[in-house]
C-alpha cells in the first residue's frame, strides 16, 4: 500500500479517514490533527500553562510529546499509584516517564500516594467499600483529586488527559446504555474551570483513534509501559471498546461518527443544561478545599481520613 | 509452510499467502486492537505475509479505568456521587 502523500510505502492505514501514511508523512500529520482540534474546540493557546497528566502509557506520553513539539508550555504530572501486580506496574511506568522527561528537557511534578497518603491504591480499595471489589474506582477518585490540586497549586490555565477517541467512545457507548443523563451533559472536549477551584480540563486526542496513538508511540520511538494495569482485565471500558472495534471492522469510522455525531447533537441542543444533576454550584471541602457537590467534605478526604 | 503471529504471550500459526487482515480474521484478533510489525517495521493489512514471517502483534486497546474515564472524569471533581 502506498503512501497517499508521498507515494512510499505506507505503514498506517486509516480506513475510517480513506488515508494511508509512510511513517514520515504520518509523524507530520498527526500532531497537525491534534493541533486542528486543539483550535477547533478552543482548548488553550500557545500562551496557556499546560499540565499534562501523564501516565507512562502510550497516550499520555505521546500526549506530550506532541505538545511540546508544536511549542506549548507543557509540564508532566505522574501520580505514583503504588501498584506493583507482580509486574512493577507503577515503578516501571514512573521509570519510562522519568526517562521520557529527561530525554526531553521538560519539567515533570511527581506524586506519590503511598508517600502523601500513606497507603498504596491496592491497600486504599481494599479498605473501603467503593474498592471491595475492584480499585479502580477508588484509582480515578484519587487521581482526580490530585490532578485538580496540582493544577491549581501550580496555576495552570488547563489540564490535559490522554483520552482518545476510542476512550469518548467507549464512555458515550457506556453512558449511552445506562442514560447517564448527568454524564452525558458533561461529555465534551473541554470542561470549564469553576468555582471553587475546580481547574480547566481538556483532551486534546479525543478525536484521534487508540490504535493511532499506539503507532505513533512506536514510530517516534517513545518508550512506553505496555503492560495493562494488572486491574484493567474485565473492565466494562475494555469491553466497550471491543464491542465498537467489531463494529469498526465492519464498518469504517463507525466510532468516530457515534462520537463526533454526539457532539454535534449537543450542539444543536440535544441537552438541556438541567439534565445534569450537578450543574448547581459547587461547595469547597471543609478540609482541603477542593471542589465537591454536597456540603461537607469531599469524597477524597472522606476515604483517607480512614486511613489517619 | 508456516507464518507466525505473535500476540502478547500467545502464539498463532497460518498458512503463508493470505494478507495480514485474512490472517487477524482467521485468529480472530479485531485488525483495530492491534498493530502489526514485521522485522520491527509496522505492516498495513494489505501485506501478504510470506512463508516463514514471523509477525509481532502489539495490543493498542488500554482500559481498566472506567470510574476514571468513562464517567467521573467528565466531571473531574471529588465524586461524591460515587
Amino acid at each position: 500500500m502506498k503512501c497517499n502523500q508521498c507515494g512510499g510505502k505506507a505503514v498506517v492505514q486509516m480506513r475510517q479517514h480513506k488515508l494511508a501514511l509512510c511513517a514520515k508523512d504520518f509523524l507530520q500529520w498527526l500532531p497537525d490533527q491534534v493541533e486542528r482540534f486543539i483550535k477547533k474546540y478552543k482548548m488553550f493557546t500557545h500562551s496557556d500553562r499546560v499540565l499534562a497528566a501523564v501516565s507512562g502509557g502510550k497516550d499520555s506520553l505521546s500526549l506530550w510529546d506532541i505538545l511540546w513539539r508544536l511549542g506549548y508550555s507543557v509540564d508532566g504530572l505522574y501520580i505514583g499509584l503504588g501498584i506493583d501486580g507482580g509486574i512493577g506496574y507503577s515503578d516501571e511506568s514512573r521509570r519510562l516517564t522519568e526517562k521520557f522527561a529527561n530525554e526531553r528537557g521538560l519539567r515533570l511534578v511527581v506524586v506519590s500516594v503511598p508517600d502523601v497518603y500513606g497507603e498504596a491504591i491496592p491497600d486504599m480499595a481494599h479498605r473501603t467499600r467503593r474498592g471491595k471489589t475492584k480499585p479502580c474506582a477508588v484509582c480515578g477518585l484519587t487521581k482526580r483529586h490530585i490532578m485538580n490540586r496540582i493544577a491549581c497549586e501550580g496555576g495552570y490555565d488547563v489540564l490535559v488527559t490522554g483520552h482518545n477517541l476510542d476512550d469518548e467512545a467507549a464512555a458515550l457507548f457506556g453512558n449511552t446504555l445506562n442514560w447517564a443523563t448527568g454524564h452525558l451533559v458533561r461529555q465534551w472536549p473541554v470542561l470549564e474551570a469553576r468555582p471553587p477551584a475546580l481547574a480547566r480540563k481538556a483532551k486534546p486526542l479525543c478525536r484521534i483513534y487508540e490504535r493511532e496513538m499506539a503507532a505513533y508511540a512506536m514510530l517516534r520511538g517513545i518508550e512506553y509501559i505496555y503492560d495493562e494495569c494488572p486491574y484493567a482485565e474485565g473492565s466494562k471500558s475494555i469491553y466497550y471498546k471491543e464491542l465498537l472495534n467489531r463494529m469498526e471492522a465492519d464498518r469504517p469510522g463507525a466510532k468516530l461518527s457515534f462520537y463526533v455525531s454526539f457532539l454535534q447533537a449537543k450542539e444543536n441542543g440535544l441537552f438541556a443544561p438541567h439534565a445534569d444533576p450537578n450543574a448547581e454550584s459547587l461547595h469547597a471541602c471543609t478540609t482541603c478545599g477542593q471542589p465537591t457537590s454536597a456540603p461537607g467534605e469531599c469524597a477524597f478526604c472522606r476515604m483517607t481520613l480512614k486511613v489517619k | 509452510m508456516s507464518v507466525k503471529l505473535t500476540l502478547r504471550d500467545k502464539e498463532f500459526i497460518v498458512k503463508p499467502g493470505m494478507t495480514l487482515r485474512d490472517s487477524l480474521s482467521k485468529i480472530d484478533v479485531l485488525p483495530e486492537a492491534v498493530l502489526a510489525t514485521r522485522q520491527g517495521e509496522m505492516i498495513t493489512e494489505d501485506e501478504i505475509l510470506q512463508d516463514g514471517d514471523e509477525i509481532k502483534l502489539i495490543a493498542v486497546i488500554s482500559g481498566g479505568y472506567e470510574d476514571d474515564k468513562t464517567e467521573a472524569v467528565l466531571l473531574g471533581i471529588n465524586g461524591d456521587e460515587m
